[in-house]
């Protein structure tokens, strides 16, 4: 009796494992774009989605860090010092553990396809997202973001992006 | 009939909002003197309880207190709150007797990214960075400044004896 449940007990421990062992896909090595470019990314994203009503905040998934919004330094205060060097990379980060598989097939064929990685579907608008459109397809920003996911990054992108307030023809702010 | 009534008892027990309640109680009670109106809660973050969860009657699209100074405890009156919002849509607000100002929806619905600016004559005070979605100040602001909450918004007039 005791042989048939040992029996039973093998048997169900096999049956998990190979149950299990179906389940699990191949790990996927994290490819990422050039991280020693991203503080031009980041600049971008700070003032575009790192606010403290969006992604300046400790309880999203993807986290920016900067001078706009969530501080990495406890001493820190929004509005304070200019952004960091670990706050960058603390976004760095945060931004390439979002589908993480889908950014490493785009960086792996060179930025074909960025358009599917959910941090700019989502930025664009293209899917659910709370805080609406905010890379327009082609402009400055947009083009900062895909070219750094095509590891050519665009500069003159990053830095010609001008996000803030436009008034309407005839008017001021 | 009976399917209505089951709708409505399991929307009205489904519906609630744990974390959003809990923030609410957190305000407390009213201040003692000081009614439910314009004037009360000044400095707190009035979209909360104006908001799609209630339990304010009446929404609020963006709403705030201006205070004259970082240490938050007097209130700048009569400052006009100037906001430009992501279709250049300018509009511009002043703040009552405890530093308040508010807009309904029916008054003014932006469209976010909204940028504010504080104008008093020639002085000016412009917000660095643009409200995303937040609909009022207290969301971000508060009387402690931390890695994720800025201080109080305020305006500091120069001083008469501060060198020019």
């Amino acid at each position: 009796m005791k042989a048939f449940w040992m029996t039973v007990r093998l048997a169900a421990t096999c049956g998990l494992l190979a149950a299990c062992a179906k389940n699990t896909d191949d790990p996927v090595e994290l490819r990422t774009p050039h991280k020693a470019e991203f503080s031009a990314v980041s600049s971008v994203l700070e003032q575009r989605c790192g606010g403290l009503d969006c992604h300046g905040q400790p309880a999203r998934n993807m986290r920016i860090f900067g001078v706009y919004g969530l501080r990495l330094d406890g001493r820190d205060v929004p509005g304070g010092r200019d952004t960091t060097p670990d706050e960058v990379e603390a976004t760095f980060q945060s931004l390439v553990t979002i589908d993480p598989e889908r950014l490493s097939q785009v960086s792996a064929a060179k930025g074909e396809g960025a358009e599917t990685w959910l941090p700019l579907s989502k930025g664009r608008g293209r899917e659910a997202h709370q805080g609406g459109a905010r890379l327009n397809p082609g402009a400055p920003a947009d083009q900062c973001v895909v070219s750094w996911l095509a590891d050519k990054i665009d500069f003159d992108a990053c830095a010609g992006d001008d996000f803030g307030p436009k008034p309407l023809p005839d008017e001021t702010w | 009939m009976t399917r209505l009534w089951l709708v409505t008892l399991v929307c009205a027990l489904g519906c609630s909002e744990p974390v959003h309640d809990r923030l609410v109680e957190s305000f407390g009670p009213e201040a003692t003197g000081i009614p439910e109106g314009p004037l009360h809660r000044a400095g707190q973050p009035c979209g909360e309880c104006h908001g799609e969860f209630g339990p304010a009657r009446q929404t609020f699209s963006l709403s705030g207190t201006i205070y004259q100074n970082s240490s938050g405890d007097e209130p700048e009156l009569q400052l006009e709150v100037k906001v430009i919002d992501a279709q250049g849509s300018q509009r511009t607000f002043t703040t009552n007797e405890v530093g308040s100002f508010y807009a309904t929806p029916a008054e003014y619905a932006p469209t976010f990214p909204v940028w504010v600016k504080l104008v008093r004559g020639e002085q000016i005070v412009e917000m660095r960075s643009a409200i995303s979605r937040q609909t009022s100040c207290g969301g971000c602001h508060g009387r402690e400044a931390a890695p994720a909450k800025v201080g109080q918004v305020y305006f500091e007039m120069p001083s008469p004896e501060a060198p020019p």
